[in-house]
């Protein structure tokens, strides 16, 4: 019974989570799990058909298909968490001062609603064209592309505690300005934020694949899975089994953070939590 | 009469909204003596809970203006600085809000907001101020202090938030405790409980108290001396003994005539009409058109706050 009831309200968070849980573990043993060195070039072995010795077979140049998918998963957590760091600490503290002082307010979120006019994906790719490629540019595209959704996120909380009694209460009793921002709204704020951010988590990796998939993101010598996916779609009418385990590495890892971030929202928001 | 601990001296309070100015509180003066508990009552909407904020320094400055002088022990408050009007809240003057249910932040655990006020004011460590904590609640009759101040604001029950609100208002030794509606939103026997702590310490700790209030009861329960607010203006104010006995302004009478009694089966008193709003408030004396004795010279001429005997004063002509 208990069993059952905890199930019905955590299964997502709990697929969701092992599924994330699985890519994170392949990610830090990726050494033990690949079976070939993922930069080793030899053109004897290029474009093998899948075998025991090439699970998932070669690339035009010889690389194991399978190990760079293997390193893949370390450049695509890499690169989300540290989008999730950068725009997570930057839409944090913008999304606070938004929300709590009107006259910055307004500034903020008009450079916001600016940047909002542009799909995701488009916005990174014209940083990308005008910085060049690279983990670090890669990175600080694309917490700029993201930033305005979690700059919303926080200024609503922030909005919404701001008027109510406790931060007044809080005033009352000698409280500065920062004080209250940091140490009695910002609590508040977490829950939205972990829900925001396990979304803008899925978007990274997605958004990472395919500006690499249009040769803007990452130099095709990082074993990405935009890099390996965009490499096998030249060999496609003669290889198609070389986009299936990209693809699929992709498609589990935004599929399980989807999954998470809703499972999280059910959990987090009391709002929706009807049972 | 001895010194005042808190003056208030022609404080009008102007809210400006989209280029029109609104005048909110219109040149209230009252006093508050050292260890001396005043009640301010008034209906809904005559500005009381904005006389408090405004001794807080608390009203947003641009759309706000406070204009007078409100003084604390001879200091004036109006032209502090933030910086020091920040050191003079939780110190000096303290507040204890209508809702115990919002006051508290829902995230903090209790121990830690109480410990705040000592860590902003005395400086003390995170330890320190959790040993203070305890004391705080104990002071206000929380039982199993230690094991409450690790608890949430949603374990406790409305009655122990509101004195958990006491204890964080009353933990700094404050010389000043403005209690806005303190009881409002709580049930009779813990309201009677309440009040009761707060009398008990402000004899032990000789706070002044100033309660604003709706209802006339708790007024002649706790207060000394009582200010009748209406409009944002003073129409009496008296020692509670006499205010009770034998009120002068038709509108004191009119608010003592519509107090319920237990056992008089009778159809309850009401004034009739309802208060003004602040943008057009009625020529001459505000209460004019609600007032059963009005007369022509109320509706021309606004009549002075005259002072009688006893240290009692009244704004109506019938004086």
């Amino acid at each position: 019974m208990n069993i059952m009831k905890f199930w019905h309200n955590y299964k997502s968070v709990i697929i969701g989570g092992t599924m994330f849980a699985a890519i994170l573990l392949v990610a830090i043993f990726a050494p033990f799990i690949a079976t070939h060195d993922p930069a080793k070039i030899s053109m004897r072995n290029a474009l093998q058909r899948p075998s025991a010795e090439h699970l998932c077979g070669t690339d035009e140049f010889g690389r194991d298909v399978f190990s760079r998918i293997i390193y893949g998963a370390r450049i695509s957590l890499l690169i989300s968490m540290s989008v999730l760091l950068v725009c997570g600490l930057a839409g944090t503290v913008l999304g606070l001062v938004a929300g709590y002082y009107s006259l910055a307010d307004r500034l903020i979120m008009r450079v916001m609603d600016g940047l909002m006019a542009f799909p995701t994906v488009v916005l990174a790719l014209v940083i990308l064209t005008v910085m060049g490629s690279g983990v670090p540019n890669l990175v600080l595209a694309l917490s700029i592309a993201q930033l305005p959704r979690m700059v919303r996120t926080v200024r609503t909380t922030v909005i919404t505690a701001k008027q109510l009694e406790f931060s007044e209460a809080a005033r009352a009793m000698g409280a500065s300005s920062l004080r209250i921002m940091f140490k009695y709204i910002l609590p508040l704020c977490v829950s939205p934020l972990i829900i925001r951010l396990t979304l803008i988590m899925a978007l990274t990796v997605l958004s990472e694949a395919s500006l690499t998939f249009l040769g803007v993101g990452l130099p095709p010598d990082v074993p990405s899975w935009g890099t390996i996916l965009s490499e096998a779609r030249q060999h496609v009418s003669t290889s198609p089994y070389l986009i299936f385990l990209p693809g699929l590495a992709i498609v589990w890892s935004v599929l399980s953070l989807n999954v998470l971030g809703d499972g999280l929202r059910d959990v987090l928001d009391p709002k929706l939590n009807t049972n | 009469m001895s010194e005042n601990l808190l003056s208030v001296k022609d404080l009008t309070v102007e809210f400006k909204n989209f280029g029109e100015t609104t005048r909110i509180i219109n040149g209230i003066s009252f006093g508050i003596e050292k260890g001396e508990s005043v009640g301010i009552v008034g209906e809904s909407g005559c500005g009381k809970s904005i006389t408090a904020l405004s001794i807080m320094r608390l009203i947003s400055s641009p759309q706000g203006c406070v204009n007078g002088s409100i003084k604390l022990g001879g200091r004036e408050l109006l032209t502090l600085s933030e910086k020091e009007m920040r050191s003079v809240r939780g110190q000096d003057i303290s507040m204890i809000f209508q809702e115990p249910m919002t006051s508290l932040n829902p995230v903090m655990t209790i121990g830690k907001q109480l410990g705040e006020v000592f860590r902003f004011h005395q400086n003390l460590s995170p330890a320190q101020a959790h040993k203070r904590a305890i004391e705080a609640l104990r002071m206000v009759n929380i039982a199993l202090p230690e094991q409450r101040v690790n608890e949430y604001p949603h374990q406790l029950s409305g009655g122990m938030r509101q004195r958990v609100m006491i204890a964080m208002a009353l933990s700094c030794r404050p010389k000043l405790l403005i209690a806005d509606e303190p009881t409002t939103a709580l049930d009779v026997t813990i309201q009677a409980q309440i009040l009761e702590l707060m009398a008990k310490l402000r004899e032990e700790l000789g706070t002044s108290v100033m309660l604003i209030t709706h209802d006339l009861g708790v007024v002649s329960e706790v207060c000394s001396r009582a200010v009748i607010l209406y409009c944002g203006q003073v129409m009496e104010e008296a020692h509670v003994g006499p205010l009770f006995r034998e009120p002068l302004h038709p509108y004191t009478q009119g608010l003592l005539k519509s107090l319920p009694s237990i056992g008089r089966r009778e159809k309850l008193y009401v004034i009739r009409g309802t208060v003004p709003s602040p943008r057009d408030f009625p020529s001459g004396c505000v209460f004019h058109p609600r007032c059963e004795r009005a007369t022509e010279r109320c509706r021309e001429a606004v009549p002075e706050l005259k002072a009688l005997e006893g240290g009692r004063r009244v704004r109506c002509w019938l004086y």
